[in-house]
């Protein structure tokens, strides 16, 4: 194989191309993340369980709560106050995760 | 990122749109989503790639990989190529845990033995459908699964039984149930687990028993780590055996000489094969009990037998069985290896064959019987429907 490649980094990536659209400030890919955010808000905050958050964005999810479950926790349930500065936010999260080994 | 390259990925598309485009498929809903190909290829071709910033480029290279890789299955699919009896019982099965109208499984035909895979890069990602739409204008009513499979053995159904293990990795991606198992499974272990539930657990996975491990599992995952993998693998062993019992287990134990170790990304065979006789014997250890919780939890359906046995005489009197529910499709699977296991002779005489048959005459009565019952049940089944 050239390259490695695997599902879920390319949702991640792709997710990020999303947030990036979003701070540029085209609000259809804002609906789009806006819809991440807010489950992870939920699933921190314990709205929502393993069980039911989202099937296909449900590694996006689990990471932002582990990379930085007290942000999520704090914003606020209305997804309309979000805006570029909490797309920035989770960019930057995201960019700065460690990289992950494989077992 | 350089257009030029976006223009190279591009042209190699052309290209193989050249050869694809007028492919004819035996299902409408195929030939609706290759309709929605054709569109997507029109859009990018009023682009002027020099004009597109990084993010940009980035945004058309996941949708040109996404026609490129709908392609490889659709080119496999068509009427001509599709091993179409076994798709229609595979997509009977893929029913039951996902009900509404939005999946259609696609074949690649692989030139290599044994290379059964299932590919969910088109299945579930949601976010490529919706950058599609967002851009292109395109919605797709239906989503490609996309199961691997050698050509030599595309009408082995003794072979194929394995089929409904690579099934089972489209269904536990649906539902991500290897994600919660994983987290599970380890948050139990790192509270405490009685002996005899930790015990079933590290005879699962022998890596548990080791602290450090655990700690690095918890804390890393991914979906290539070798936890994840083996329950992955140990989920779609469980998921087969309710259409097909333990005929996979014949064709694994020997495609792996019984394997006795572990790999990176698969349990031993020796395990695969106590964890589904445990389950198909009802005796559920800790793992098996907490697999089928977690699986319920999710899914809200059990594991259980999905398969109608029947009693048939059919294959020995060298006639297709008559198959008259849908869950006895299943069944011919393990009548087809109950057949092939059995003492060819008493089965020659019965068929009333004079000559003294070779394995490979019984192979191709075997598999032209379980083809042609299927076949027989899909044109009666469609044939009422017409008159109703």
């Amino acid at each position: 194989m050239l390259y490695s490649h695997n599902q879920e980094n390319e949702k991640l990536k792709l997710f990020t191309i999303f947030l990036s659209q979003a701070v540029k400030g085209d609000v259809k890919y804002a609906s789009v993340v806006n819809n991440v955010i807010l489950e992870t808000h939920q699933f921190v905050a314990g709205q929502k369980s393993l069980y039911n958050i989202n099937r296909d964005v449900i590694n996006i999810i689990i990471l932002l709560s582990t990379l930085d479950k007290q942000y999520f926790e704090e914003l606020v349930d209305n997804p309309q106050d979000y805006g570029k500065q909490t797309y920035s936010k989770v960019l930057e999260i995201i960019n700065n995760q460690p990289q992950v080994p494989i077992l | 990122m350089l257009p030029k390259l976006l223009e190279l990925h591009f042209s190699q598309l052309q290209s193989e749109w050249n050869v694809s485009k007028y492919n004819s498929y035996s299902d409408a809903r195929k030939q609706e989503y290759h309709k929605n190909l054709g569109i997507i290829i029109t859009y990018l071709e009023s682009e002027d790639f020099s004009k597109l910033d990084d993010t940009q480029i980035q945004q058309r290279f996941y949708i040109i990989f996404f026609v490129f890789k709908s392609l490889e299955f659709l080119n496999h699919s068509t009427t001509a190529t599709i091993p179409f009896e076994l798709v229609y019982v595979l997509e009977l099965a893929m029913r039951d845990w996902a009900p509404e109208d939005e999946y259609l499984i696609v074949t690649s035909l692989i030139n290599g033995m044994n290379e059964f895979s299932f590919d969910n890069s088109l299945t579930f990602f949601d976010l490529v459908y919706t950058d599609i739409d967002l851009l292109c204008g395109v919605k797709f009513k239906h989503r490609l699964v996309q199961i691997n499979l050698p050509q030599s053995t595309s009408r082995d159904y003794l072979a194929n039984v394995v089929l409904y293990h690579e099934l089972g990795h489209f269904v536990e991606k649906k539902h991500a149930i290897t994600r919660v198992i994983y987290i599970e499974l380890l948050k139990a272990l790192k509270a405490g687990l009685p002996d005899a539930d930790k015990n079933d657990l590290i005879k699962y996975f022998p890596y548990l028993g080791e602290a450090a491990n655990v700690d690095f599992l918890e804390k890393s995952y991914h979906p290539h780590n070798i936890f994840a993998m083996h329950i992955s693998e140990y989920f779609c062993d469980l998921f087969a055996s309710q259409y097909i019992g333990d005929c996979s287990n014949y064709y694994l134990e020997y495609i792996t000489l019984n394997q006795p170790d572990y790999s990176s990304t698969h349990p031993s065979t020796t395990n695969r094969v106590v964890f589904i006789n445990d389950h198909l014997g009802n005796r559920d250890g800790y793992v098996l009990k907490e697999f089928k919780r977690i699986i319920k939890s999710i899914t809200k359906l059990d594991i259980e037998k999905r398969s109608k046995d029947f009693t048939s005489n059919n294959f020995e009197n060298l006639i297709p069985a008559e198959v008259t529910d849908p869950q006895q499709l299943h069944s011919l699977f393990t009548y087809g290896w109950k057949v092939w296991l059995s003492n060819w002779e008493t089965f020659a005489k019965m068929a009333g064959i004079e000559f003294k048959m070779n394995s490979f005459n019984v192979y191709e009565i075997v598999n032209n019987l379980i083809e042609k019952s299927i076949g027989n049940y899909i044109t009666t089944k469609e044939w009422n429907s017409a008159k109703a």
